[in-house]
């Protein structure tokens, strides 16, 4: 009678991996949005995320490495969502480092405009 | 009935069921409260940035894949989908809503950027009109020259 037990415990076990396999086999590795977010982290790199949106950047790039860590161990499902989560968070990396370079160099030329060093600007005298 | 109940790996078997089942209905109230409240947290940026005329004006793609990423999320919760794909669906939403918005921002200052570095140039000649002048009526006024223009 163990023995039949026994022998139930290891068909459902046996039956519980193939379904975890089967989950498995459904999703393909995720190669391809995995190099996607590489693509997306260096693109913000490239674009001085690192400075100029660094909480965003490291968001990115942490996710990035665990998005490979999952893939290598075969977790596809995982790997998945965090390439995907990476991508969008290199996303707004990137647009936020452009965005904060753009209003320095727009601070950059206001400032230069009201330099008060620079000779005063009247009217002409005819006018 | 009698003889399967007797035998101990079925007492453990359904003992884990029962745990499972148990586990599931105790965690399945707090993680469907997260599931909505990671869904309305997705929501409420989308409103906010769809509410706004810069970002539907300068970042209409951008808003139009925030608005596909949320109906992907509120279609996995209609669907009964599992609470990490929900949880990530919501999450990419959120986080294109926020890149909706960042490139309404960078496209404003774009657009200040061009006006300032246009007013930047003319007030650059006007200052160097008008030192130009300034030496001129130095040199009418004292018979010298007290301005040379360096550009």
């Amino acid at each position: 009678m163990t023995f039949c037990g026994t022998i139930g415990a290891r068909r459902l076990a046996l039956l519980g991996m193939l379904l975890v396999l089967a989950a498995c086999a459904s999703v393909p590795a995720p190669v391809q949005e995995v190099a996607d977010a590489e693509r997306a982290v260096q693109a913000a790199a490239d674009a001085d995320a690192s400075t100029l949106a660094p909480a965003e950047f490291e968001k990115a790039r942490g996710k990035l490495e665990a998005a490979k860590a999952a893939l290598e161990a075969q977790q596809h499902v995982q790997a998945l969502q965090l390439a995907e989560q990476a991508t969008v968070d290199a996303e707004l990396a990137q647009i936020t480092a452009r965005t904060e370079e753009a209003e320095r160099s727009a601070a950059a030329i206001r400032a230069q405009i009201g330099n008060p060093r620079g000779p005063v600007i009247r009217p002409a005298a005819g006018s | 009935m009698r003889r399967l109940t007797a035998m101990p790996g079925w007492h453990l078997l359904s003992g884990l069921v029962l745990a499972g089942l148990v586990g599931t209905l105790l965690l399945a109230g707090p993680a469907g409260a997260q599931e909505a409240a990671t869904i309305a947290q997705a929501q409420h940026a989308l409103e906010a940035a769809r509410s706004s005329r810069a970002v539907r004006a300068l970042a209409a793609p951008e808003l139009d894949a925030a608005e596909e990423a949320l109906e992907r999320a509120l279609a996995a919760r209609d669907a009964g989908r599992g609470r990490a794909e929900i949880e990530h669906l919501a999450y990419l939403a959120l986080r294109r809503a926020a890149i909706a918005r960042m490139h309404a921002r960078e496209r404003q200052i774009a657009r200040a950027l061009e006006s300032l570095a246009a007013a930047h140039a003319v007030i650059g000649e006007a200052r160097v009109l008008e030192a130009a002048a300034a030496g001129r009526r130095r040199t009418a006024t004292f018979g010298w020259r007290t301005y040379r223009p360096t550009a």
